[in-house]
């Protein structure tokens, strides 16, 4: 009976802590009445975005309250002037998890979320604009008339992209892949028009060393 | 005792081995479901390019002897739609780049080919002797491309085995020629279209004088970043479509990098390292505010007057889109993104691509049509809020002026566009208010 008592008590704390996250959640909505270090934040990012105009002093007033209520009206979230998870997340308060981290669900989120994860496989730890010339090369492959015409197309197509061979596009890719992909697919190109890149330490592929080189962005070499 | 022992390790030993041949066998038999799996799509998508190729060509063949522009524009139309099947047939198969590349091209442009000429028919041209002798040629290409891949068909076994698969697809440079068609003479069209030499060749117009030193635009650099030669820092050169001068820099603790054109020493982009995890839309209030920084931006770096067109809300910051702005009339083609910081409404990146691109010193037509006689070519039922002088730019790079109205129809925004000479409806644009921002469609 004696040695039971460890692996008991061990699995007793487990289970305790996880009790106490999901309280943690449960508490993590901020209404009228609310104040703190939470409410603060809250309320310094209304303020930045136009919605506040009273103090940033953490407690959780009509006008807090009125200010939550117009963002979730702009943002078209359930409005009930309380900052529960969707508001948090929209706000930036609780960091976004998964998916969910790009809600609203139209084709261009999809395309959005596509080229972020090869941004973020392909080029994390490369410089940010690194990061948005990979997908740059993505969008000029859609634009060229030698490869094929979608961003699902391009991405998947047989042999183009390593870390669809190896699985690591499945990866969820960070915010600065999320916005390095927006800025691509608005059109930024610090690759300057480039088709290929390839990083010259880990390729002895003689074709793609032969393609007029563009530029050097970090490790990676962009090419016509 | 030693030798019930012994028994039981023979007995555990065998139920192991019996154990991992079964497991053995069930591996290997799913691993092989999975290849007839695989080989059946891959099958699949090579019949299908076999289909889609022949009625192209089918297709073509139809246009070059039919007569009568009702029916060249609906075949033409028929064309482009069975050219985005061929193009989809073709980028499913296993096969990289370097193997499909000439087919893509060639399928792609046929298409765009037999779409320009459908919108020369749309606005009341007819087609030339010239654009049949194309078709033609280009129905003869479909016949050569369709015979040669009934050929590797044929070579390869059955459908389906993975000996034939192999055999067409696998990429080594050897098995690689099955289908290569390198050495296959395609027509060279010529037309203006998003797909065309011409578009995909294009070269800066507003770039202007001769090549500056890398000291000369490394002054440019540090005079549009407001901060001193000495914190500038040369990173090498980008030898893209404009050819630049590449510098990092720090400002206010913060990283910088500017990329200078060569020719006439301009700003082609610069951009903060700022990265914010928000992204939710200001107020319209506010918005206001972060449109008028970006514009103040542009008056004071040498840019003009300009209207913000459209914006996106990412990552604490505000992505616009501006359009400059002169003698009245709104120059769409030389859109300039800003982007500027949310919180502290300071502008932190900027993208003059296309401005070095198109911009140019451009004589403009005197309206033939009035506002209210253009507004008479719009459908009645569209509420009209705002209207302006724009020039846009075409698919095929071209530019027109046209009266710009922006409207509301059955509770969604519509922007159209009139040419001023010919009274043509040049393009419709549907606003989207997303989440992020507002976009055109």
């Amino acid at each position: 009976m004696k040695s039971l008592k460890k692996p008991l008590a061990i699995i007793l704390i487990i289970l305790l802590a996880v009790f106490s996250y999901g309280c943690d959640i449960a508490a993590a909505s901020y209404r009228m009445g609310s104040s703190g270090d939470g409410v603060k934040e809250i309320q310094r990012r209304l303020s930045d975005w136009g919605y506040y105009k009273g103090k940033v002093d953490g407690q959780f007033g009509a006008l807090t309250q009125d200010a939550v209520i117009a963002f979730q009206r702009k943002h078209r979230i359930t409005v009930d002037g309380v900052v529960g998870a969707q508001t948090a997340e929209k706000l930036g308060v609780t960091p976004p998890s998964g998916r969910s981290g790009n809600s609203g669900g139209s084709n261009n989120d999809k395309d959005v979320y596509l080229l972020a994860q090869l941004c973020h496989s392909e080029a994390r730890g490369e410089p940010y604009e690194g990061m948005v010339a990979v997908g740059a090369v993505v969008l000029n492959r859609i634009k060229s008339s030698k490869f094929p015409n979608t961003m699902a197309k391009v991405i998947y197509q047989s042999g183009a992209f390593s870390v669809v061979d190896d699985g690591q596009i499945n990866m969820a890719p960070d915010s600065a892949a999320l916005r390095a992909a927006r800025d691509a697919i608005n059109g930024w190109d610090p690759s300057g028009g480039a088709l290929f890149f390839y990083n010259p330490a880990k390729t002895q592929n003689k074709w793609i060393r032969s393609r007029p080189v563009l530029i050097t962005i970090g490790t990676h070499i962009f090419c016509k | 005792m030693k030798r019930i022992h012994k028994l039981i390790a023979i007995a555990t030993a065998g139920l192991l081995i019996a154990g991992l041949s079964v497991y053995a066998i069930v591996l290997h038999d799913e691993r092989n479901q999975l290849k007839r799996q695989v080989s059946a799509i891959y099958t699949r998508a090579f019949e299908d390019l076999l289909t889609d190729v022949s009625s192209l060509e089918g297709k073509l063949n139809k246009l070059a002897v039919s007569s009568g522009p009702s029916q060249h524009e609906m075949l033409l139309v028929d064309v482009w739609r069975q050219a985005g099947e061929t193009e989809g047939a073709i980028s499913a198969l296993p096969v990289s780049f370097s193997g499909t590349e000439q087919l893509t091209q060639f399928v792609n442009r046929a298409g765009d080919y037999c779409r320009a000429l459908s919108r020369k028919l749309a606005f009341g041209e007819t087609l030339t002797k010239g654009n049949f002798d194309e078709i033609k040629k280009l129905a003869d290409s479909c016949r050569d491309i369709y015979a040669s891949l009934d050929a590797v068909w044929r070579d390869g076994a059955y459908p389906g085995d993975t000996a034939f698969l192999s055999s067409v697809y696998m990429e080594t440079e050897a098995q690689g020629a099955n289908i290569d068609f390198a050495n296959q003479e395609f027509p060279r069209l010529m037309y203006d279209g998003p797909f065309s030499e011409s578009t995909e060749n294009k070269r800066p117009e507003g770039l202007s004088g001769g090549e500056v030193t890398l000291e000369k635009a490394a002054r440019a650099a540090a005079k549009f970043l407001e901060i001193s030669s000495d914190a500038l820092s040369p990173e090498g050169e980008c030898d893209g479509n404009i050819p630049c001068y590449n510098f990092a820099a720090e400002k206010d603790g913060t990283r910088l990098r500017i990329f200078i054109t060569k020719k006439g020493g301009k700003v082609l982009w610069f951009m903060s390292g700022h990265d914010g995890g928000i992204s939710a839309v200001p107020t319209d209030e506010k918005y206001e505010r972060l449109s008028l920084a970006a514009q103040k931006f542009l008056r004071d770096k040498g840019y003009g007057e300009s209207a913000p067109s459209y914006a996106q809300f990412y990552n604490g910051l505000a992505l616009i889109n501006l359009a400059p702005v002169e003698k009245d009339i709104v120059l769409y083609p030389d859109l300039i993104k800003v982007w500027v910081d949310i919180p502290t409404e300071t502008v932190v990146g900027l993208d003059a691509n296309n401005y070095l691109m198109s911009h140019q010193s451009r004589g403009f037509d005197t309206p033939e049509l009035t506002k209210e006689q253009a507004r008479e070519k719009i459908n009645g039922g569209i509420k009209i809020n705002k209207t302006r002088l724009a020039l846009i730019p075409l698919e095929s790079g071209a530019e027109r002026l046209c009266w710009e109205f922006t409207g509301s129809y059955n509770g969604r925004d519509y922007i159209i566009y009139i040419n001023v000479k010919t009274g043509v409806e040049e393009d419709i644009l549907i606003i989207l208010h997303t989440n992020d921002g507002t976009l055109v469609m």
